[in-house]
């Protein structure tokens, strides 16, 4: 896997994501950010999706997905010119999350109803990984094999970076109390 | 050094247009908004013929991969394909399936009533005398009952 910065152009250091490769290949897919868009606005994806799932209504859900994406998109383009932390839309994945945690596990959610999340660790203040997305179709990430795939990479993900030292905090802290 | 510039040296030098394609969605959502409703549309009525994608491509005289774009409602497609669209899968796309299936009826309420129009058989001079009067009633409302009482003329 590699770290993309993809905001890098306009703002950089601030969003990063990551790469992986094809399952089974040697090269790289596009990156996380960029491939979940790609599938969130193919309408025969959502479509077979919804059918998949067992959706009750199949339009509706597109139409739903859809209209998600692009505020999605609305949300990345005002992140990149204004003032605005990305904290405005990550928050931790783990509802009961107290305090700083560096790389935390984050979701990206534009408003109560979105039916899209992303996926992120937490570097720092306004410092955000993305290691994917899904949509979601369950209560917790648990109960629907997408999602809980997608709690799998973001735990590899996790992992890469304290294997390359990018300390977690709280396992660092935990040390330090069992060293006393 | 702290996390952060430690994570930074684990990011990629390579160039990424994110923004830019971002950017181009934003800029381009008209059409692209359209190009999904056509998509399901598309898919819709797939499903009601039966067809696969694959007959779709026959039918359309393109290729299977054409479609696929199609059916992810991301193309801007030609009108020149709408029309193929609509005409082969019989689905409002253009204003002009509206506007033919109007003229198709327009034609069709004419020709009805040119057949059983009562005018034609009537002519000014015999007016009189072809008159068939109809049977006269008289509607009268009773506030007691709540109702209309009836009166008809005798004929």
């Amino acid at each position: 896997m590699k770290i993309v910065d993809i905001f890098a152009e306009e703002s950089p250091g601030r969003l990063f994501s990551f790469v992986y490769k094809i399952e089974g290949k040697t090269y790289y897919q596009i990156n996380e950010y960029d491939r979940l868009m790609e599938l969130w606005t193919d309408v025969s994806y959502l479509r077979q999706y919804g059918k998949k799932n067992k959706v009750e209504n199949v339009n509706q859900f597109v139409k739903d997905r859809l209209q998600d994406a692009e505020n999605i998109q609305d949300l990345l383009e005002e992140l990149i010119h204004t003032s605005k932390p990305l904290e405005h839309y990550f928050q931790a994945l783990n509802n009961n999350e107290i305090g700083v945690k560096i790389l935390s596990l984050q979701k990206g959610k534009v408003s109560k109803n979105d039916g899209l999340r992303i996926y992120a660790l937490k570097i720092d203040a306004d410092c955000f990984v993305i290691t994917g997305g899904a949509i979601k179709m369950s209560l917790l990430m648990e109960n629907h094999p997408d999602t809980n795939n997608e709690l799998i990479k973001i735990k590899k993900a996790k992992d890469y970076l304290k294997e390359n030292s990018v300390f977690d905090s709280e396992s660092f802290y935990e040390f330090l109390i069992e060293t006393k | 050094m702290s996390n952060k510039e430690i994570f930074k040296t684990l990011v990629s030098s390579e160039k990424n247009n994110t923004i830019e394609r971002n950017r181009e969605r934003i800029k381009n959502r008209a059409y692209l908004r359209e190009s999904q409703a056509i998509a399901m549309k598309v898919l819709d009525k797939l499903d009601e013929l039966g067809w696969s994608q694959v007959k779709f491509a026959k039918e359309m005289c393109v290729t299977p991969q054409q479609i696929t774009k199609i059916v992810s409602g991301k193309e801007n497609l030609t009108i020149e394909t709408q029309i193929k669209i609509q005409n082969i899968l019989d689905i409002p796309i253009l204003a002009s399936y509206y506007e033919t299936k109007k003229d198709v009826l327009s034609e069709l309420i004419l020709k009805t009533e040119k057949k059983y129009s009562p005018f034609e058989t009537v002519n000014d001079d015999n007016l009189i005398s072809n008159y068939q009067p109809g049977k006269l009633m008289k509607l009268d409302y009773n506030n007691l009952s709540n109702e209309y009482t009836v009166y008809q003329s005798a004929m």
